[in-house]
């Protein structure tokens, strides 16, 4: 195998495909990157045998051929080569790459032992805009379950209906939700991915954030029992999470007692104030609603260390009100929202709250809701 | 229905899907890196033999291709060569351990009811309860036969009239006969009767886990939060609890707390309340204040019964005859009569064979050598019912005739001579020189109170319970 290419098209591979790599432990050829060059292009591909991804790069063939290197070595290395012409060749176990004044033998494994990545049979495709999907997926994932009893909790669902995509993700003390429109409407169809596909195709999005070259479409080719995310020269290849999402639309309160506009960052400050003094491994926050004085209060109290009260001025509608939240629960679901100002919405202080962006371009796109902590 | 060349291979030899794929695997390891065979053999298993074709299920379609494409032949060598040549042909199916039957992993509680996720309160609780009830244990699949109908009944009651009727609701038995399966299901009916219900399963080593654990780390509060918040309180096999002091106490404290809220407690152990030793007395009059039920081995019709859902369960027929002969020799316990079951379809299913009276023998007999073949000498049952009644050796053999001392002695008799065919003087001998006059009134007496004495018979059960299966 011989090619050639610039270290800026080798690099941005290696950062889409590279990080899929380590962790494995058993075969070390997982930790590796097969390089592939045959029929006019060079493929770089990593998989940790639930993932696959694959690129292809621009690049002149000398002679075919394929053979594998560890992948984060090898990132790290391009990563610091002089911006030039980069020329590989592979000689018996070793890859010889000249770019510059570096002359470098990387010592590989023969591609033979690398994983097939399996063939996926397409049966439909859906185009998604793809930095809309990116942001979603950072607003939804966070909410993710860690644990592993509901295997169906541990991924983020993806709902097709109509031309809506709705992301959710629970792990059943929140969960947040958001809407996505799409170009063309679509069949009704529901998956789940993995959490770490999700960060994984947020990696790939960002890698192409700023090439002018990058059409802001995102793929996702439908199979049996795995999905295939493309965009533009890239792929990632993951199996889904079998099992029924809960149809969690349901808990989600629809008639509240009072509503609360208040200023996010303000919010978010205040909460950050309170968690100083809220108790370890409890991590309470006591909210309360004044209507008659227009203001949300944070309280939180430790014993050993004292006591903290926070008001914001805030926009109140509906009876007084009270309730006691995880703050890091609330902190990560404001966090995701980019709006100037929320909207709460509370029945008591055992229901679960509502949290919404009230900007114009968000309204109704995004929802988050926060159980309490039973007192 | 048509004999596949997989049904001849190990005809004198049982052997299960499992062990089939164990040794294919052990081959296999042989020639492969270690590296290699743990990524790529990790997580299968044999799903299907049909004929002379072996399904394998794979974790994913990595490994999936790469069996295909690289191991194919040496898996179809290994598994020919354990059956005798019998497999043409092997498949690769993705397919996760677990959640191959139902695929619907609906996990039942009141936090998370199929058809909601109702977001659990959060804080430790979510661990604690969640999941705490298996979805099979549920009164459908529950056979009723006279040993537990009554046991059945004061079930079905208490979930109608939680708190109130029967509480607590007290069940014991033997092992295997089914108690954890009624408390089961009494969790299940209560969160489908009343949605929103806090049920709580613990088996009796939980709580008393739980509690250490609580204590330890000085979270005494959140044990006592979640424990006497619950609407219902379902602990099994409290007989554990004898002995421990601290447990008893916290667990006389939960009760008190949970039974003047009205809230129910259900509660079982393999022996009757007033039996369970080192058991403080006002934790036991507590276990009796409600209701007790008991459940003891099933009778032949019962077995019959039992053995038929489950067959109906799996969808395998396996004629009449058979079905009596399995009822017929497994006797004591519901859980073995299960587990020779499946050995038998396990067994038939490879071979693609109808059961038949001689083919299942062997399963059975093996099934329980100790059990069936097992005789237990006199000294044994002396030792046992020694045991059970708590005296010694010396006062069972001794003089006296102290009522604590005699009626044992007459249980002994009694058993050497209806299960052991003792002659009269032998026993007397047995037991101290007695005169074999003795041994005869001992041998009607116990007979005659086996007819009207409930809870002789019980202990007469236990005792042979452990005489037999020790």
């Amino acid at each position: 195998m011989i090619f050639s290419c610039t270290k800026d098209n080798l690099q941005k591979g290696l950062s889409v495909v590279s990080h899929l790599s380590n962790k494995q432990v058993n075969l070390p050829v997982l930790q590796n990157v097969h390089l592939k060059a045959e029929g006019g292009s060079i493929v770089l591909s990593t998989t940790n045998l639930e993932i696959a991804t694959r690129i292809n790069i621009r690049g002149k063939i000398d002679k075919t051929g394929e053979f594998t290197v560890p992948a984060k070595l090898f990132h790290d290395f391009v990563s610091l080569l002089p911006n030039d012409r980069v020329d590989v060749e592979r000689i018996d176990n070793v890859l010889e790459v000249r770019c510059g004044d570096t002359a470098t033998k990387i010592n590989g494994i023969d591609a033979a032992e690398f994983p097939l990545i399996p063939q996926v049979e397409t049966s439909a495709v859906i185009k998604m805009p793809a930095q809309l999907v990116r942001d979603a997926f950072s607003q939804v994932a966070f909410a993710v379950s860690r644990s592993e009893a509901r295997p169906e909790l541990s991924g983020v669902l993806l709902k097709f209906h109509e031309n809506t995509l709705t992301l959710a993700a629970t792990d059943s003390y929140r969960l947040s939700e958001r809407k996505v429109l799409l170009q063309e409407r679509t069949q009704d169809r529901q998956i789940i991915i993995p959490a770490q596909t999700v960060s994984e195709v947020s990696r790939m999005l960002a890698v192409f954030k700023d090439d002018p070259e990058g059409e802001d479409i995102l793929e996702l080719k439908l199979s049996d029992s795995q999905v295939v995310f493309a965009y533009g020269p890239a792929e990632l290849i993951t199996r889904t999470i079998e099992g029924n999402y809960p149809d969690y639309t349901q808990i989600i309160p629809t008639v509240f007692k009072t509503e609360v506009i208040v200023g996010r960052n303000e919010f978010i400050k205040a909460i950050k104030t309170a968690s100083l003094f809220s108790r370890q491994g409890v991590f309470d926050i006591i909210l309360q609603i004044l209507p008659e004085e227009k203001k949300l209060t944070v309280t939180a109290n430790e014993v050993t260390r004292g006591t903290n009260v926070v008001s914001c001025e805030a926009g109140i509608t509906g009876t007084e009100n009270k309730m006691t939240v995880n703050f890091r629960y609330l902190l990560d679901g404001l966090n995701a929202m980019s709006s100037e100002g929320v909207t709460l919405k509370m029945i008591d202080a055992v229901n679960p709250c509502l949290v919404m962006p009230n900007g114009l371009l968000e309204l109704g796109s995004q929802t988050y809701i926060v159980m309490p902590i039973r007192q | 229905m048509a004999a596949g060349p997989l049904h001849a291979y190990h005809s004198n030899k049982i052997m299960d899907t499992q062990e089939l794929w164990e040794t294919t695997l052990g081959e296999l390891e042989l020639e492969l890196s270690k590296a290699n065979f743990t990524t790529w053999f990790k997580d299968t298993f044999i799903t299907e033999i049909t004929h002379d074709h072996i399904v394998i299920a794979v974790p994913n379609n990595f490994t999936k291709t790469w069996l295909e494409n690289k191991y194919h032949k040496s898996i179809l060598k290994s598994l020919q060569r354990a059956t005798s040549d019998a497999v043409r042909e092997v498949t690769y199916n993705v397919e996760v351990k677990g959640s191959s039957s139902g695929s619907q992993p609906v996990p039942i509680n009141n936090a998370h009811l199929d058809t909601s996720i109702a977001f659990s309160r959060h804080d430790a609780q979510e661990d604690l309860i969640g999941n705490t009830l298996n979805p099979r244990y549920t009164f459908d699949a529950y056979i009723v036969g006279k040993q537990n109908e009554f046991a059945h009944a004061a079930a079905m009651a208490v979930p109608k009239n939680l708190g109130t009727t029967y509480n607590p609701l007290f069940i014991y038995g033997g092992v295997g006969l089914g108690k954890t399966h009624l408390l089961q299901a009494i969790g299940h009916e209560v969160v489908h009767l009343n949605p929103g219900k806090r049920v709580l399963y613990v088996t009796s080593e939980k709580f008393t886990n739980d509690f250490i654990q609580a204590v330890r780390t000085g979270r005494a509060r959140e044990f006592k939060d979640i424990y006497r918040t619950v609407d219902v309180l379902i602990v099994d096999d409290i007989q554990f609890f004898s002995g421990k002091v601290e447990t008893q106490e916290e667990f006389f404290h939960t009760f008190n707390a949970l039974h003047q809220q009205n809230k129910q407690i259900i509660l079982s152990a393999d022996r009757p309340p007033k039996l369970i030793t080192a058991l403080e007395n006002r934790l036991l009059s507590r276990f009796e204040w409600g209701m007790t039920a008991d459940i003891s081995s099933p009778d032949f019709e019962t077995r019959v019964a039992i053995l038929e859902a489950k067959c109906r369960e799996r969808q395998w027929t396996m004629p009449q005859e058979v079905v009596h002969h399995v009822a017929d020799n497994i006797q004591s316990n519901v859980r073995e009569l299960e587990g020779a079951l499946n050995k038998i379809i396990a067994y038939h299913q490879l071979k693609n064979q109808v059961p038949t009276l001689e083919s299942v023998s062997p399963i059975v007999l093996s099934f329980r050598p100790v059990d069936i073949i097992k005789t237990a000498t006199p000294r044994e049952l002396m030792h046992v019912v020694a045991e059970y009644y708590d005296i010694t050796m010396d006062e069972l053999v001794g003089k006296s005739r102290e009522k604590r001392l005699a009626f044992p002695r007459q249980i002994i008799m009694y058993l050497m001579r209806e299960d052991m065919s003792y002659s009269y003087p032998s026993i007397g001998q047995e037991l101290g020189g007695r005169d074999h006059t003795t041994a005869m009134h001992a041998y009607s007496k116990i007979k005659r109170c086996l007819d009207s004495d409930e809870k002789l018979c019980h202990d007469m059960e236990i005792i042979k319970q452990r005489l037999y299966t020790a």
